[in-house]
C-alpha cells in the first residue's frame, strides 16, 4: 500500500498551512542544554498557584472518578460561573483551554469566503484557526503597540463575521479603555460578532479597564473569552470558557465539542473560583514586584521595553531573540522569542517570584555581555 | 473548477519506438511553456539522450516524463525504477574518461544530456530515480543604472508584490550601486527575477516612498524545507538605515509564521542591520586570482532551538564542537566512518557553477565507492578550469553524506562553516584550499 494522493485529498488552505510544533518537554531540553533545572518564563504561568482550595481538591481526588466520563458540558462549573457573574448558565461554554472556544466560535459563524479581523501582532491562535479553516484572517498592524480600532473598522466588509480584540493584548499588554471600547462597539454595530479575549483580565487593576461581562448587556454581539490557565494557574488542566448572550451561545454550542473538559479540570476550576480575592491580590503583588525589578534592569542597560498589563514584559535586544533564547537556556532560563509574534529581536518574559527573577536578571546580563 | 497545473505528464515504456512520443511532447510543449526555439532544441536533445539511455539499460521499464515550467526555467522530469550505477556519466568530469566508442555510447548520451542542460539533479527514493533536466528561458541583460541614491519623500512603505517595471528598476539600481559579489545572478536579468517571483521560487519586496520612488529591495528563496537564503537589503536611498531595517523586518515578519526555521545569506550587503543577525563564519574569497577578501556569512534562527542529533566524520568533530559552542547551538554529534550499506561503484556529484564569481558549489547526488577519487577529480578539474572558490556541502542529517568528511579533508577541503537547518538538518560547507604553488 502506498500513501494516499495527499495533494488531491487535502484542501489547498490546509496544504498552505504550516503545522505548529510546541517546545520539547523539560527533560529533553534539560538534557540538550546540559542544565539541571529549567525555569519556564515563556508561557506566562502563575508560579504561586493554584489557589489553596485547588490543592486540597487535587490531593483528595479519588482514582474511582477516573473510569467515569466527565459531565459533557461542565454543568456544575457553568452554574458557578453564572452565579459569580450574575448570568444564566446557558450563557457559558467551557472548553479544553480557550483555544478550543476560539475554534468553536469561528466554526459557528464563518464559511468559505468570510473573513475575521484581528491584529498582526497578537495571540496567534485567532489567525491560525481561521487560516486552517479556510477563512481569511485580516491582520491589522498595531498602532503604538495597541489594537487600532479605526483600522479594524475600515477593514470590515460584508463578509466580515468576527472581530477579535485581545484586551489586554498579548504580548504588548496594551488595552482599550472603556471609552475607546464603547466607541468601537458602537461604530462596529451589531452585524458582527465581537470577541473580547480577556485571558489576562484578572491581572488588570485599572479603573478605566472595561469589563466585557458588563458590556455584553448593551452589546449582545459580544463574546468574552476567559481562561483558568493564567491567573488561576490551572494551565496543565487546560480549561477556559466563553460567555455571551444566550442566543449567540446557542449557536456556538452547535459547533462546540462536548466531553472535552476532564473531570479534574472542571472541579479544579470550580474550586479556584471560591474565595479567589486574596489569591489574586497576592499574584498581583508578585507581578508588580517582578515588573519593577525587570524595568529597573532594562533602564540600567538602556534597552527599550514594553511593560503594561498582564504578567509579562517584552524587551528589545541588540541581538537576535533566538540567540538570547539559546544563551539563557544554557543558564536554565526559558523565555519566549517574539519573532513568531512578528516582533523580531524581542523576547517576552513572564513575571514570577523574586528569586527566579533575580536569576533571570543575572543570566540576561551575562548573555548580553557575551555578545 | 480547480485550475489545471501548467504541466504535461506522459507515462510510457522505455523503448525506442516510444521515443517520437517523448520528443513530440517536449518539442510542442516546451514552446507553450515559454522556452525559445534554440532552447527547445537543447531540451529535446537532452530528453532524447536520457530516454535512449533508459531504453538501452532498462528496456521496457515504465518511465514517467513530466514537462513543466518552474519560474524562469522549463524542466523535463523523468521518474523511473533503475539502478543508479550508470548515471556516473552525468559527472562534470566524465568527459575526461569517455571516448566515443560503441561501448561508451550509453554514457556519452548522459554526458551530452548533462552538457546541454542548464542544470540537472538526481534524487532517489527507494528504487525510484528522479532525474530533472532544466533549460533556462532567455532574458535581456539589465543595464546598471547610474542614477545614484534617492532622497526619500514622505513615509516609507513596503510593497510585497511589486510591478515588473519596478523590479526592473530596482535590479538596475542594485547593479549600479553594489559590487558583483553582493549581487544575486538574477539581478542581471530582471525578467528572470520577475518570472522566478511569479513562479513562487523567489519572494521579493521593495520599499517605496510617498512619491512612489523605489528606495530599496530585498528578496529571498527557500533553500531547503526549513531554511531561506536572502539577498540584500539593496538600498537606493540616501538615508539607508531605516530602509534597510524596514526591508529586513518585513522579510522576517513574512517568514515569522512559516515553516522556515533559519535565514542565511552569503550575499548580504553592508546595509544589513547586524543586531538582528549572527555571524556564522568568514569565508576567504578570491576573484580572478587578484582580489582576495573575506566574506562574512550572516544568519539567524526564527524559532527557539530545541537541539538536534547530527552525524559527522570523526575528522570534523573538533570543528563542529567549536562551531556549535560558539553559536550556542545544542547538537548531539554522532560519529560515522562508513554507513555499511551497499553502494554503487560510481558516484555522482552535482556542481552549481558561477563563472562570474569564480565560484563552484559541489554536493553529492549519489554516493559511490569511488567518491574520494571523484572528489579529487572534480576539485582538480575546477581548479584547472579557473575556479578559485570551490565549496562542497554535506547534510549532517544523512550518515552517507556525513561520512564523506574524511574524503573531503583528504583532498584539500577544509570545513569552513555550518549552516543550521539548511538541509534536512545542518549543512557543513567545506572550502577547497588552493594547492601551494
Amino acid at each position: 500500500m502506498s500513501l494516499p494522493a495527499l495533494d488531491r485529498l487535502v484542501p489547498a488552505h490546509i496544504q498552505r498551512f504550516e503545522p505548529y510544533y510546541p517546545s520539547k518537554p523539560d527533560h529533553v531540553l534539560k538534557r540538550m542544554y546540559h542544565v539541571d533545572t529549567l525555569h519556564r518564563l515563556n508561557n506566562n504561568e502563575n508560579p504561586l498557584g493554584p489557589p489553596a482550595a485547588v490543592h486540597r481538591l487535587v490531593e483528595s481526588f479519588s482514582p474511582e472518578t477516573v473510569p467515569v466520563y466527565p459531565n459533557g458540558d461542565c454543568f456544575d462549573l457553568r452554574l458557578q460561573l453564572a452565579q459569580k457573574f450574575s448570568k444564566d448558565p446557558d450563557q457559558f461554554l467551557v472548553g479544553n483551554g480557550s483555544c478550543e472556544v476560539i475554534s468553536s466560535v469561528i466554526k459557528a459563524f464563518c464559511e468559505e469566503g468570510d473573513n475575521i479581523i484581528t491584529a498582526d501582532k497578537t495571540f496567534a491562535v485567532y489567525e491560525w484557526v481561521a487560516e486552517f479553516s479556510g477563512i481569511e484572517a485580516r491582520l491589522i498592524p498595531l498602532r503604538e503597540g495597541a489594537f487600532d480600532p479605526q483600522a479594524m473598522l475600515e477593514a470590515m466588509d460584508e463578509r466580515t463575521k468576527i472581530l477579535f480584540v485581545c484586551n489586554p493584548n498579548n504580548p504588548t499588554g496594551t488595552y482599550w479603555d472603556a471609552d475607546t471600547m464603547k466607541d468601537f462597539l458602537e461604530r462596529a454595530g451589531d452585524g458582527r460578532i465581537i470577541v473580547l479575549d480577556e485571558a489576562y483580565f484578572e491581572y488588570v487593576d485599572k479603573a478605566d479597564y472595561p469589563n466585557g461581562m458588563e458590556l455584553m448587556r448593551q452589546h449582545p454581539n459580544i463574546i468574552v473569552f476567559r481562561t483558568f490557565s493564567k491567573m488561576y494557574a490551572l494551565a496543565a488542566a487546560r480549561i477556559g470558557y466563553l460567555c455571551g448572550s444566550p442566543e449567540v451561545v446557542n449557536i456556538v454550542r452547535r459547533t462546540h465539542i462536548v466531553y472535552s473538559v476532564n473531570t479534574l479540570a472542571q472541579m479544579a476550576a470550580a474550586a479556584a473560583l471560591e474565595d479567589d480575592g486574596p489569591f489574586i491580590q497576592a499574584t498581583r503583588r508578585m507581578v508588580s514586584e517582578a515588573k519593577s525589578l525587570l524595568c529597573s534592569l532594562f533602564d540600567e542597560l538602556g534597552l527599550e521595553y514594553v511593560a503594561n498589563e498582564g504578567n509579562y514584559v517584552m524587551v528589545r535586544l541588540p541581538m537576535p531573540d533566538t540567540l538570547m533564547y539559546r544563551k539563557l537556556m544554557t543558564r536554565g532560563i526559558m523565555v519566549r522569542t517574539m519573532t513568531g509574534f512578528r516582533f523580531p529581536n524581542w523576547i517576552r518574559v513572564s513575571l514570577v517570584e523574586r528569586p527566579v527573577m533575580e536569576m533571570f536578571c543575572q543570566a540576561f546580563t551575562e548573555a548580553l555581555r557575551e555578545s | 473548477m480547480p485550475k489545471a497545473p501548467d504541466t504535461v505528464t506522459l507515462e510510457l515504456p522505455a523503448h525506442v519506438r516510444w521515443l517520437p512520443a517523448a520528443q513530440a511532447v517536449v518539442e510542442h510543449g516546451a514552446p507553450t511553456l515559454g522556452l525559445p526555439p534554440k532552447k527547445v532544441v537543447r531540451l529535446v536533445m537532452a530528453v532524447e539522450e536520457i530516454f535512449v539511455h533508459l531504453a538501452r539499460t532498462t528496456p521496457g521499464c515504465a518511465v514517467l516524463l513530466r514537462l513543466l515550467r518552474r519560474g524562469s526555467s522549463v524542466q523535463a522530469v523523468f521518474r523511473f525504477q533503475a539502478d543508479v550505477e550508470d548515471l556516473w556519466a552525468m559527472n562534470l568530469t566524465a568527459a575526461q574518461e569517455l571516448t566515443p566508442t560503441d561501448e561508451n555510447m550509453d554514457h556519452m548520451g548522459l554526458l551530452l544530456a548533462a552538457g546541454v542542460s542548464d542544470g540537472f539533479s538526481i534524487t532517489r527514493e527507494g528504487g525510484t530515480v528522479q532525474l530533472v533536466l532544466s533549460q533556462d528561458k532567455v532574458y535581456p541583460e539589465t543595464t546598471p543604472s547610474d542614477r545614484g541614491l534617492t532622497a526619500a519623500r514622505g513615509a516609507l512603505r513596503m510593497v510585497d508584490d511589486p510591478h515588473p517595471a519596478e523590479v526592473a528598476e530596482a535590479c538596475a539600481l542594485a547593479r549600479g550601486l553594489y559590487p558583483a559579489e553582493k549581487l544575486h545572478p538574477d539581478l542581471s536579468m530582471a525578467g528572470k527575477l520577475v518570472d522566478n517571483a511569479a513562479g513562487g521560487g523567489i519572494v521579493l519586496s521593495v520599499a517605496k516612498d510617498d512619491a512612489g520612488a523605489i528606495l530599496g529591495m530585498m528578496f529571498w528563496e527557500q533553500t531547503s524545507e526549513r531554511s531561506v537564503g536572502f539577498c540584500g537589503p539593496y538600498v537606493f536611498s540616501q538615508n539607508s538605515g531605516p530602509v534597510a531595517k524596514a526591508l529586513t523586518e518585513n522579510m522576517l515578519n513574512c517568514l515569522a509564521r512559516s515553516r522556515t526555521i533559519g535565514v542565511c545569506s552569503r550575499r548580504a550587503t553592508d546595509d544589513l542591520p547586524l543586531e538582528g543577525f549572527e555571524a556564522l563564519a568568514r569565508i576567504h574569497y578570491c576573484h580572478k586570482n587578484i582580489v582576495c577578501a573575506e566574506q562574512r556569512i550572516w544568519f539567524r534562527l526564527l524559532r527557539e532551538d530545541d537541539g538536534a542529533v547530527i552525524w559527522a566524520h570523526a575528522g570534523m568533530v573538533d570543528f563542529l564542537e567549536e562551531t556549535y559552542a560558539r553559536l550556542s547551538l545544542m547538537r548531539d554529534i554522532r560519529t560515522v566512518e562508513n554507513i555499511g550499506i551497499e553502494m554503487p561503484a560510481r558516484s555522482v556529484l552535482a556542481a552549481e557553477l558561477n563563472q562570474e564569481l569564480s565560484e563552484a558549489y559541489l554536493r553529492v547526488l549519489i554516493p559511490g565507492l569511488d567518491v574520494e577519487e571523484n572528489i579529487r577529480k572534480h576539485a582538480a578539474h575546477l581548479r584547472s578550469s579557473g575556479y578559485e572558490n570551490i565549496f562542497f556541502t554535506l547534510d549532517l542529517a544523512l550518515g552517507e553524506q556525513a561520512c564523506l568528511g574524511g574524503a573531503l579533508m583528504a583532498n584539500g577541503f577544509e570545513p569552513a562553516l555550518v549552516l543550521p537547518f539548511a538541509g534536512k538538518s545542518d549543512l557543513v560547507v567545506f572550502q577547497h584550499v588552493a594547492p601551494r604553488s
